[in-house]
């Protein structure tokens, strides 16, 4: 399991006050569905608008490299969304994603983007990431 | 002759080189309304273009008999052309007028509320400020990723900034084994055109925000977004 913290920080205990499950086709043109879902729960964490871009961004790039390793036709995506105040958690699966290792440019646009990520284990392939409002 | 009697004499006569005189002496008008526009995905060229025609086009309408100021009348009329050339040409994407209305709202919002408080607003205080549900702001930022990225090659303005790809990418827990994606990195930010790869470099690797990004750069932070989410899709096509 890869492992990062770009803050150092461990990742804070979330509790699921605002929680929401989404299984979509692992195909890239279903991306759109997951980026609405993101910023909706995004908001509902109330991270800034700034933020929500950020957030989608991230999470843009590891559902494409996560698909683009898909081989079965049938293969699908499963996100969790947690929102508590001020923090948006997201866990994914997808097997094909396990084992796999983000190259230089994704960890780039993910430590910029997100406060911590997961990618590509777990036994189950996917990817796990925070996002905290800033302290203004 | 007085502007007022130029204007009565082109509404009685039609004469073209008197018309021609009238829109060259509101050049300053039309380009002074493009520049507004400036910085929100379409080229300051375009925009004068299209402010330019308008002129024009109010030159050839206005009545002097009406009572009606030419400027406030003819800056009517370009802000009105501008904006529908915004809301009707600029989208690469069909998008439902609705969301191309309240796109260009919240990306306004977004600018003042961003000066006005010192921070990115958050998404229910743009709500608020656009006067719509914080589901529809939302959709309306989705769907402004659909606007064009026009003149993504042009030079950035502003002159060079510090940060490079290799800034970003040089740290020494990366260990020996990293050498390869670092070079794989270079060469997919050197297939963008300048202006996008500079904006990668800022975002990613020198972990600029948006806003201080457009603050630079002299554009919208949600241009800055979509020009962000432009690069990546061209960085994993030129991966496929």
């Amino acid at each position: 399991m890869q492992r990062l913290n770009n803050r150092g920080n461990e990742a804070p205990m979330i509790t699921d006050r605002w929680r929401v499950r989404l299984d979509v086709p692992a195909e890239t043109r279903h991306l759109h569905i997951v980026r609405l879902t993101t910023a909706a729960a995004a908001a509902e964490a109330g991270l800034d608008a700034e933020e929500v871009e950020d957030v989608k961004i991230a999470v843009d790039e590891l559902c494409s490299i996560a698909m683009a390793a898909t081989t079965a036709t049938d293969e699908v995506l499963s996100l969790e969304f947690v929102a508590v105040d001020g923090e948006l958690r997201i866990e994914a699966t997808i097997p094909s994603a396990e084992g796999m290792e983000l190259d230089d440019m994704a960890r780039a646009i993910l430590g910029a983007t997100v406060d911590t990520f997961a990618f590509g284990g777990g036994g189950r392939g996917g990817f796990q990431l925070t996002k905290s409002r800033r302290v203004p | 002759m007085s502007l007022e009697d130029s204007f009565k004499e082109y509404h009685r006569s039609g004469q073209v080189a008197l018309r021609n005189e009238l829109v060259e002496e509101h050049l300053a008008l039309a380009r002074g309304f493009a520049r507004r526009y400036q910085g929100r995905g379409v080229a300051v060229e375009d925009l004068e273009q299209v402010a330019r025609l308008a002129l024009l086009g109010a030159v050839e309408r206005f009545d002097p008999a009406v009572g009606v100021r030419f400027v406030t009348f003819a800056g009517r009329t370009i802000d009105g052309e501008l904006k529908r050339h915004f809301r009707d040409k600029a989208w690469s994407v069909r998008v439902p007028r609705q969301y191309q209305d309240l796109g260009i709202a919240v990306r306004s919002a977004l600018d003042t509320l961003g000066k006005e408080l010192g921070r990115a607003p958050t998404i229910p205080e743009l709500a608020e400020a656009v006067g719509a549900e914080v589901d529809e702001v939302l959709a309306a930022m989705e769907a402004a990723q659909a606007f064009r990225a026009d003149s993504i090659d042009a030079p950035l303005g502003g002159g060079e900034v510090g940060a490079t790809v290799a800034d970003g990418l040089g740290h020494d827990d990366m260990g020996p084994t990293m050498v390869d994606d670092r070079a794989l990195v270079a060469d997919l930010l050197g297939r963008l055109p300048d202006r996008e790869r500079r904006i990668v470099e800022l975002r990613f690797f020198a972990e600029r925000s948006q806003r201080e990004i457009a603050d630079e750069v002299g554009m919208s932070q949600m241009h800055v977004s979509r020009i962000l989410r432009k690069a990546l899709t061209t960085l994993r096509q030129s991966l496929d």
